[in-house]
């Protein structure tokens, strides 16, 4: 009997898992002061998992495939994943462990946690919009929608030491859309 | 004395007349678009080309022209993509290309500027304006050519373009935000 309530306990810690069709990590950084070029992690995971409908207790947790970085130019893309930049051959992932979900209020929220991009673990301060969870049509199965919007600057990192922010700017907005299924 | 003269003319005439080529490797023109109410499915298309006329510096007079390949249409899903270019949606085989052409280019305030113009999709042509962001020129590093930095945005619907109109909106938004990033480079 008690076995069960736990058992039961746990249970309603639920775990909601992405939806990889409708969901996107993407950053952009500006371009010789004047232009931004965008890119995106194609292949990433996250995990979420909340006990509670309102996710205050949510612990996000993300990894990226660093060989899977895009910016529609093959050649800059190998460039990125060279030394000179994301060193992927070493540092193959970029991951991120949330430490707290906090409401500011309507639907936005703030987002905490531990970023390790390039071997380097940062604390970085993420901004939310929570949307739903609604009932999907189809498949009857809890929905809810995140959009996540921040910066890093990308020497915290030690990515791109020799690029002068000139070139390339040190501050890179994340921004990731993704949908995430309960059960 | 007349060939000179001719010569000045043709000269004085290419000099007013700025011509601005895309740098495609520093551009990218997206688009965003709700599905079931509560997220955002993001695409792009990969091939595009665009050209600026303008005399004046500040682009009061300029005309842009854009071009977009339909089928290189891409969400990060190869699937979906091929469901866009299909009669479902933009129906990429009657309709090949996306275009633009400016009609004006004025100043808001500051670094904004507002464009009109007539936007063509799936065989369809529809004044719309977008806000732009006009990050300036500047002289390149390495090339020494003057460029150009352009944020565009802005939403329209994509059943007044007569795509996918039995699609209910509850499950992909009517609204379409457009963005785009583009670099130009001068002559």
């Amino acid at each position: 009997m008690l076995a069960a309530v736990l058992v039961a306990g746990a249970v309603s810690a639920q775990t909601w898992a992405l939806d990889k069709n409708h969901a996107k990590l993407g950053f952009e950084v500006t371009h010789l002061l004047i232009s931004d070029v965008e890119g995106s992690f194609n292949s990433f995971e996250a995990t979420l998992n909340s006990s509670k409908d309102d996710f205050s207790d949510a612990v996000i947790e993300l990894t990226a495939d660093v060989n899977t970085v895009f910016t529609n130019n093959e050649y800059r893309d190998k460039d990125l994943k060279s030394e000179n930049f994301f060193d992927a051959t070493k540092f193959g992932t970029l991951t991120f462990k949330s430490t707290s979900f906090k409401k500011i209020e309507g639907r936005n929220y703030k987002l905490s946690g531990n970023m390790t991009i390039h071997g380097v673990t940062k604390p970085v301060e993420l901004d939310v919009v929570l949307n739903g969870p609604i009932e999907h049509p189809r498949n009857k199965k809890l929905v809810a929608g995140f959009k996540v919007k921040g910066k890093i600057n990308r020497k915290d990192f030690g990515v791109g030491e020799k690029a002068p922010n000139a070139a390339i700017s040190e501050e890179v907005i994340i921004y990731a859309n993704a949908e995430f299924i309960k059960g | 004395m007349y060939v000179f003269l001719v010569s000045i003319l043709v000269a004085s005439a290419a000099v007013a007349q700025g011509n601005w080529s895309l740098d495609k490797a520093h551009s990218k023109l997206g688009f965003a678009i709700s599905h079931m109410t509560i997220s955002e499915v993001e695409g792009g298309f990969k091939s595009f080309d665009a050209k600026i006329s303008s005399a004046k510096e500040d682009f009061s007079d300029g005309v842009v022209e854009l071009t977009a390949e339909i089928a290189s249409i891409t969400t990060d899903n190869d699937g979906r993509d091929k469901h866009l270019q299909s009669p479902d949606y933009f129906d990429a085989a009657k309709f090949t290309t996306l275009t633009f052409k400016s009609k004006s280019f004025t100043k808001v305030e500051g670094k904004k500027y507002k464009v009109t113009g007539d936007l063509t999709m799936h065989g369809v042509t529809k004044p719309v304006t977008l806000d732009v962001v006009f990050n300036g020129t500047i002289e390149h590093p390495r090339s020494k050519k003057t460029i150009a930095g352009f944020k565009i945005s802005g939403t329209l619907k994509r059943t007044d373009f007569g795509i996918a109109v039995d699609t209910p909106a509850a499950m992909l938004g009517d609204e379409i935000t457009i963005h785009a990033n583009t670099e130009f480079v001068k002559g």
